[in-house]
């Protein structure tokens, strides 16, 4: 099964629901969504039960599918080195 | 090493000392006291337990490559804490090699206990209100302390170095001029010379500016108030050893909450900026 588990940060300073994240000595901005993607997956995580709770976050997506935005954020905080996929 | 070849500096609230040889070492020794009088240590003596940074100085013969070894390196002796060593046969290259590597030394020697900013820093000569102009290396900072210090205390023209307790720690080094007859070498000016004074009075920071220097810019400066966020990504590229201290975001953000915030201003002529100094170097202390 593949899970998602945020990177720790060195130091992380949050307002207004969106973030500054300090890892690997680099300091990236993190949207409302990461934001709230990388306190939901502090403990490893699944797709789904992720999808689900940032539905009840924000709301259905007003246009999209919910689990297809879902894997397109994951993919972009990976990207970032912010988060990690783990498999079994 | 004779004491007499030492120059003892405390700049960034650490111990510097420039050992000197080579060619016209007595030359060269008054050259860099004259330059580096706001820093110079009083008698000498270690301001702490920790041995001070070592940073060689030697001028070498007239014909000689820059950056070839001495015959004895001045920072190579044993029982010195670290050491680098500039040698040139270019005074005013060596003078500008020089202030580069004590703010390396320095700066090495107080990574992860100061929020150390790239900045103007000049303060209130009364209460020590300082106001820290932040701002990338050839944009202005060191025209600013030209132009607007001579009121005021010259706290940095380079690093301005904020203490957990929001005081500030000077670095009052010779202002590293450019000149157009010497490509690409800067003439390093003692403060003094240009009516540039140390603190008498304990800084503290009173407000974060970013500079933007527009060539061309008409009327008045913009200025741009920053929220923490963009502010923290404004400003930590413009940091130095920043990361390595304890909670470098929340350190940051909270000296920003204390402070009023950053502000950016776009300007074109240095002297614009007057009333935007003085409001800040007549703030009463947040800390």
């Amino acid at each position: 099964m593949v899970t998602w588990r945020a990177v720790p940060a060195h130091d992380e300073l949050h307002r207004d629901g969106e973030s500054l994240v300090l890892v690997d000595g680099r300091v990236q901005r993190v949207s409302a969504l990461g934001t709230a993607v990388r306190e939901l997956a502090a403990q490893p995580v699944g797709e789904d039960v992720l999808a689900r709770m940032l539905e009840e976050r924000f709301g259905a997506p007003p246009t999209g599918d919910l689990l297809t935005l879902t894997r397109a954020a994951l993919a972009d905080l990976v990207r970032a080195g912010l988060l990690e996929r783990l498999e079994d | 090493m004779a004491a007499s070849d030492i120059v003892p500096l405390h700049v960034l609230g650490t111990d510097v000392d420039l050992h000197v040889g080579g060619h016209r070492t007595p030359h060269l020794v008054q050259v860099l006291r004259d330059r580096w009088h706001l820093c110079l240590r009083a008698d000498g003596t270690p301001t702490s337990a920790e041995p001070p940074q070592v940073v060689g100085a030697t001028l070498l013969e007239p014909d000689a490559a820059p950056g070839a070894s001495a015959t004895s390196d001045p920072a190579a002796a044993p029982g010195w804490a670290r050491g680098d060593s500039v040698s040139d046969s270019d005074e005013p290259r060596l003078l500008q090699r020089l202030t580069q590597s004590v703010t390396y030394a320095a700066i090495g020697a107080r990574s992860g206990e100061l929020l150390m900013l790239h900045a103007a820093g000049l303060a209130d000569p009364v209460t020590g209100a300082t106001a820290a102009f932040v701002a990338p290396g050839n944009t202005g900072k060191t025209t600013l302390c030209r132009t607007l210090g001579p009121a005021r205390s010259y706290v940095s023209d380079e690093t301005v170095g904020v203490r957990r307790d929001g005081t500030v720690t000077p670095y009052p080094k010779p202002l590293s001029t450019r000149r157009p007859d010497w490509a690409g070498v800067k003439d390093e000016q003692a403060p003094g010379s240009l009516g540039l004074r140390a603190p008498e009075v304990t800084p503290w920071l009173a407000g974060v500016v970013l500079l933007r220097r527009v060539e061309g810019h008409r009327g008045a400066p913009e200025v741009e108030e920053l929220d923490v966020l963009d502010a923290i990504m404004a400003i930590t590229p413009e940091s130095s050893a920043f990361m390595r201290t304890e909670r470098p975001l929340h350190w940051l953000a909270d000296v920003l909450d204390r402070t009023g915030g950053a502000r950016r201003v776009t300007y074109g002529e240095v002297g614009e900026l007057e009333p935007l100094v003085g409001e800040i170097c007549g703030r009463r202390s947040p800390w």
